[in-house]
């Protein structure tokens, strides 16, 4: 791993930007996700950043069930993200349909139209359990600086 | 005013509303259903007369050979007034009541979407709530549309014994 894909790399674990979107939820979960963002839990203080633009985020916390109508503008969102990208499907209703599945206008959960990488069940979910995905995604990505240098 | 004083006026106005207006608890009227005619009549009465201003909202029910709707009303004293009329499937054509509650364009925009209504003088606009490319004469919300036999990737609805794709109830 050169210098450059290391700070890449630094930079993405250090600071992940968030892209919020509603699939077609209740807002229950959408109350949460804006908590979590709240001086309460102050997830800026991780460095998370909540990001207006897709192509300026590497996280897309999607809540909701999927909807015939949503379907669309959610592939579109997914598309415009800079690779490397990550979904969390944040309430009960992203990761299966939740109540709503075989409605006659929801397709299922967010993994039926896009992959998914962190799962957060719950309905709604609170905002630890948000913050506790993004902290284990983030994990997923290597050690980070400190654990490195504790192995060597 | 009371609501047994608004049930008698309505009775004294209407000789069709005898015995088939009632109170149903404190501070709740409700009728049984009426054509739409004697319909379009009670609720000129109520907005003019009684001061039924506000239009809390619209149910639509499916009552197998007819589609029925429930609109709401209530008033300063917070008296909700429940009026339902009824209309045949064949053919479901109802007034709006969108120049007396312009509140009401939504619902009953949903009306015309969800249980196949053909609103007379709705105004134009875009169609609510359903998703773009649905198809024609599709309606959700009556009983005999099941969901199971919606295709959502062709968007078209296949009910068992047809045999053909695309083919539209």
């Amino acid at each position: 791993m050169n210098l450059i894909q290391k700070a890449i790399r630094w930079g993405r674990r250090k600071s992940p930007w968030i892209i919020h979107f509603n699939a077609g939820s209740c807002n229950g979960c959408d109350i949460e996700t804006i908590d979590a963002l709240t001086p309460k839990y102050d997830l800026e203080r991780l460095g998370i950043v909540q990001e207006g633009s897709p192509r300026h985020a590497d996280v897309l916390i999607c809540t909701g069930a999927v909807t015939l109508q949503t379907r669309d503008r959610l592939k579109q969102i997914y598309d415009q993200m800079a690779e490397p990208k990550f979904v969390v499907a944040v309430g009960t209703c992203a990761c299966t349909g939740g109540i709503f599945e075989n409605c006659y206008c929801v397709l299922g959960g967010v993994d039926s139209v896009i992959p998914v990488d962190a799962y957060v069940p719950g309905c709604a979910v609170r905002p630890e359990a948000i913050i506790e995905a993004i902290d284990k995604l983030l994990g997923t990505l290597g050690p980070s600086k400190k654990e490195e240098s504790r192995n060597d | 005013m009371t609501e047994q004083a608004i049930v008698d006026r309505l009775c004294e106005e209407f000789d069709f509303l005898r015995d088939r207006v009632y109170v149903q608890r404190p501070k709740r009227i409700m009728t049984q259903f009426l054509d739409r005619k004697e319909f379009k009549q009670v609720v000129n009465f109520i907005h003019d007369v009684l001061g039924f201003y506000k239009a809390s909202h619209v149910v639509g029910t499916d009552e197998g050979p007819d589609l029925g709707f429930i609109y709401i009303f209530s008033n300063s004293d917070g008296i909700i007034l429940a009026l339902k009329q009824k209309a045949p499937k064949s053919d479901p054509r109802i007034d709006t009541l969108t120049d007396m509650y312009p509140s009401l364009l939504l619902h009953e925009r949903e009306l015309v979407d969800l249980f196949g209504a053909q609103v007379q003088g709705l105004p134009d606009g875009p169609r609510y709530p359903l998703p773009d490319g649905w198809p024609e004469g599709n309606y959700p919300m009556r009983k005999d549309w099941k969901p199971e036999y919606f295709d959502k990737k062709t968007m078209t609805y296949n009910p068992p014994g047809t045999g053909k794709e695309g083919d539209e109830k």
